[in-house]
């Protein structure tokens, strides 16, 4: 006689994401490391925002890149000549990175030797949101080329922000988007969320978000007398 | 496609609970999650990646059930209790921004229902 029975399990899904995740998290609090995890769109200038921005965050903290991408490592190449360590992560199809291979690529850096690492996650606006991948803070990249109700249309990357950067705004006269509408949007769906804007071509605007990410990092060891 | 890893870690969990069983016959009938609603998961996308996922498996022609939980929140300054729609994330009563999301983001299996002879012993 064949039966059936009912297994109540209440078993969180995204458990061994979490698992890996906790672990990673320990790591960088042992070496005294933030890290942000970098989240927009394919084309909205989350590797261009960081050629100008890791200058900045280099003056003063000792940084290092984790790039993810789905396949080449043309953007590790990019940032190849800032003379910090980048990594690159290639997904071979996956549209964000998981927090296992996170956690491989982050054990494998000279922890000793860093405050920061910037991880600059696939392009894609809704999957890498879904995943912890033992991050500090997850940073909202969004560029005036795209539409301006993006944060309403993808509230769960702007709800779990600690910050947005909406880039390309030198292209705003040329463009179609809404400034005051998007700032509006990204205040109804998450209103605590600090927003800068910059122009990583022209280089402008960059000083805020470079603070506001000093701001939450510590300070590298002084040197022993 | 998130859905297909989410996916990917519902296949793993459900044959790790029907491997305890130690019933070889042990086959999966209904698998029941529920599904906060921030996480975007489109039902077509979820069901397909499950049909493909749990093929020559123990898994196979199970029915995948999801229960979908809409977001709810709560004003920090005056306790409101906010029903979220299109994504407003603003308290009604005192239009503050200053809200918790109090549910929505539930990503749990509930309950397996499996099936097996009860001749079988270990």
């Amino acid at each position: 006689m064949t039966n059936s029975k009912q297994i109540k399990i209440y078993t969180d899904i995204m458990k061994a994401e979490g698992e890996w995740a906790a672990k990673t998290r320990q790591l960088l609090a042992d070496h005294k490391i933030t890290m942000y995890n970098l989240i927009g769109s394919p084309g909205c200038g989350k590797t261009a925002l960081l050629e100008a921005l890791l200058p900045l965050l280099a003056a003063n903290r000792r940084c290092a890149v984790l790039e993810g991408d789905v396949e080449t490592d043309r953007d590790a190449q990019r940032l190849g000549h800032l003379g910090i360590p980048v990594s690159q992560i290639i997904t071979s199809g996956a549209c964000h990175l998981n927090a296992q291979v996170v956690h491989r690529a982050v054990s494998e850096l000279p922890l000793e030797e860093l405050d920061i690492i910037v991880v600059e996650n696939v392009g894609n606006l809704v999957c890498p949101s879904e995943f912890d991948i033992g991050e500090t803070c997850k940073l909202a990249v969004l560029s005036v080329t795209e539409g301006e109700d993006k944060p309403l249309k993808y509230p769960l990357l702007f709800r779990e922000a600690g910050a947005a950067v909406l880039t390309k705004l030198d292209l705003l006269p040329h463009v179609p988007f809404d400034l005051d509408r998007c700032l509006d949007f990204i205040k109804r769906v998450n209103g605590e969320l600090s927003v800068f804007r910059v122009s990583a071509l022209r280089g402008e605007g960059l000083d805020a978000p470079a603070d506001w990410m000093y701001a939450r990092s510590a300070e590298p060891p002084q040197p022993a007398h | 496609m998130h859905e297909y890893s989410i996916c990917q870690n519902m296949v793993r969990i459900a044959l790790d609970e029907l491997k305890k069983l130690n019933r070889a016959d042990a086959r999966l009938l209904t698998m029941r999650i529920k599904i906060g609603d921030l996480h975007a998961v489109i039902d077509e996308n979820i069901l397909m990646a499950y049909d493909v996922l749990t093929r020559e498996t123990p898994l196979a022609g199970s029915r995948l059930e999801l229960v979908h939980v809409p977001v709810e929140a709560r004003c920090k300054d005056c306790g409101e209790m906010i029903r979220v729609r299109d994504n407003f994330f603003l308290c009604p009563r005192c239009e503050s921004v200053r809200v918790e999301i109090t549910a929505g983001r539930e990503l749990f299996i509930e309950n397996l229902e499996v099936s097996y002879d009860e001749q079988q012993t270990d």
